[in-house]
């Protein structure tokens, strides 16, 4: 069996006329923990919504758990949750009770996953409180339990972490990795908290104005955020041969203009340096990068979209 | 669909604006009781099957159902809870129909307590009366609830078209005044047309032939009390259920077919 759980191909979504997503073409596997990251705009919550079905595409389609149709779409969203923009809650209602309501509209029988739910989010003892006087943190773990009230084989989250505390954000972390690694849920995410998804995803797609502009693994994105000499010479050629045999180097990234990528011993520079000059290799550049996820996204999605906080976290996604 | 109907019950019974709107509901009908018994009319001439035929209380029994309509269907989609129906599985048909059917059922509430408790109320107290046989008076509260249900049809798919509750109760408010304005027109032979031709196409014609349908001035016990001459044919009653039904599904079909295609917010 594929371990594909949802393939979107081509899919584009236009309102009034307006491309809002163009020709977005990814696939979640099993386990996956997938992070949406974009600036304000760039289609995350829209790309969500219309795995949920809330959107129509204009064009292109979406596969989950292998069917396409409105009606097996339907059932396999059964097997999801999604917790997008406001979490699900009627204000009136107490966390129970809207847990509840949930498990009355969704057919399920077992009432102890209820329980389950609100203790898995710290929130088995705020009794018959109406959700109305509850804090956007206690709401947004509210939101997660109601998303976890049936066994979901994949969770889609957008900001999941928006408006918590630190404290909050780290339990919010923490759940979902337990949930990844034990109940084998697979998760998509979307946050502006971009230290927060690097220490969550296994996969990222990054996106600007409605376009996916890279997808990466986690492991991809690390060697690329890392910091790295770039060495520049008189004959690039034989520079990685140079280094795997003097020095054992093999974390090379040759770039296609030709200079090196340095991942490895970048803290003996001087002795990389002095073994290329003596083999007849002449150094012209050697230059220290030091890099992360955040100027990494600034890179690849354009400084010009993104609003920074004190903490240089990107915005939401509207 | 069926759960998504007994989510709503769960929810609509533990909600205490439910129960504000009900207290409302019955403060309302009393002060009407009592401005109906100081312009002339004591509730003891009214009795029984007076409070059928003179009361309006059909008419009453209709803006509360546009309030609960519109929360039922409106209010779930202001907070997104529709949103999490489909995000969960849920099919759109489901969604739409399951909100329709239980804004009906609340409508046969609205109905029972509004217009059936205070016929089976004032004829305790007063006695059935001279106006129409009990036979005849059942049949027409029994009917009375067609033309709310049309209304509630109506109701739902606007509240579903504008995507708002405070929007769909002030077109609802400007439909029920709209209609009422035609009927008064008709009924003062200002248009041209039979009140009875014109059911089948308007709700509140359809109410106003259930409850004034047939009917004369007679002096009675010293009295002059409106009563039926003949009682209402068969073909009226089928003429009014099924216009109903055929009203209320094309309109319900024709609201589902523009809230299926559109995107949810």
């Amino acid at each position: 069996m594929s371990d594909i759980l949802i393939d979107v191909k081509n899919f584009e979504k236009q309102y009034m006329k307006k491309t809002v997503v163009k020709d977005a073409s990814f696939q979640v596997k099993e386990g996956m923990i997938l992070g949406l990251v974009g600036p304000n705009g760039a289609g995350k919550t829209t790309i969500m919504k219309a795995m949920g079905g809330l959107i129509m595409p204009t064009n292109g389609t979406i596969s989950i758990f292998g069917e396409t149709s409105e009606k097996g779409l339907a059932h396999s969203r059964s097997r999801m949750c999604f917790m997008i923009e406001t979490p699900y809650a009627k204000q009136n209602l107490s966390a129970r009770e809207n847990l509840e309501k949930l498990r009355i509209q969704k057919g399920l029988p077992d009432k102890s996953r209820i329980d389950e739910a609100l203790k898995l989010v710290n929130l088995e003892n705020v009794g018959k409180k109406p959700v109305k006087q509850f804090s956007l943190g206690m709401k947004q773990r509210l939101g997660i339990a109601a998303s976890l009230l049936s066994k979901p084989e994949i969770m889609v989250l957008d900001e999941p972490v928006n408006g918590l505390d630190p404290e909050g954000i780290v339990a919010v972390r923490e759940l979902l990795l337990k949930l990844n690694r034990e109940e084998k849920i697979t998760i998509i995410i979307s946050s502006h908290l971009l230290s927060e998804l690097s220490q969550l995803c296994t996969d990222y797609i990054f996106l600007r104005k409605g376009e996916i502009v890279e997808n990466i693994s986690s492991e991809e994105l690390q060697k690329k955020c890392h910091d790295y000499y770039r060495i520049d010479t008189d004959n690039n050629s034989l520079v990685p041969a140079l280094l795997k045999n003097k020095m054992d180097i093999t974390d090379i990234e040759v770039e296609k203009g030709g200079a090196v990528r340095l991942f490895e011993r970048i803290d003996e520079i001087r002795l990389i340096s002095k073994t290329l000059y003596e083999n007849g290799v002449i150094p012209t550049e050697l230059h220290m990068h030091d890099a992360n996820l955040e100027q990494y996204y600034m890179n690849l999605v354009g400084e010009k979209d993104v609003q920074y906080n004190e903490s240089t976290e990107v915005s939401a996604d509207s | 669909m069926y759960n998504i109907m007994k989510a709503q019950k769960y929810q609509l019974i533990r909600d205490n604006v439910t129960y504000y709107i009900m207290l409302a509901g019955v403060i309302i009908v009393w002060i009407v009781a009592i401005m109906i018994t100081e312009e002339g009319m004591p509730l003891d001439h009214m009795k029984g099957c007076g409070t059928i035929t003179d009361a309006g209380l059909n008419f009453y029994s209709v803006f509360l159902t546009l309030i609960f309509t519109a929360r039922i269907c409106g209010d779930d989609i202001k907070d997104k809870t529709i949103n999490y129906e489909i995000l969960s599985g849920g099919k759109k048909s489901a969604v739409y129909f399951g909100r329709l059917f239980t804004s009906i059922i609340m409508g046969v509430i609205v109905y029972l307590l509004y217009c059936v408790l205070p016929v089976i109320l004032m004829t305790a107290v007063f006695g059935w009366g001279e106006a129409l046989p009990v036979r005849e008076g059942v049949i027409r509260l029994a009917l009375g609830f067609v033309p709310v249900l049309r209304f509630i049809i109506m109701f739902a798919v606007i509240t579903f078209l504008t995507r708002s509750s405070l929007g769909s109760v002030a077109l609802g408010f400007i439909l029920i005044l709209g209609e009422s304005l035609i009927e008064m027109m008709i009924q003062e032979d200002f248009l041209p047309i039979d009140i009875n031709k014109a059911a089948p196409f308007m709700a509140s014609a359809s109410m106003d032939v259930i409850s004034t349908y047939n009917y004369k001035m007679d002096y009675i016990n010293g009295k002059d009390v409106q009563v039926l001459k003949d009682m209402m044919p068969v073909s009226t009653i089928a003429m009014l259920v099924g216009s109903a039904l055929v009203m209320g599904i094309i309109v319900s079909a024709a609201g589902y077919a523009v809230f299926s295609k559109k995107d949810m917010d």
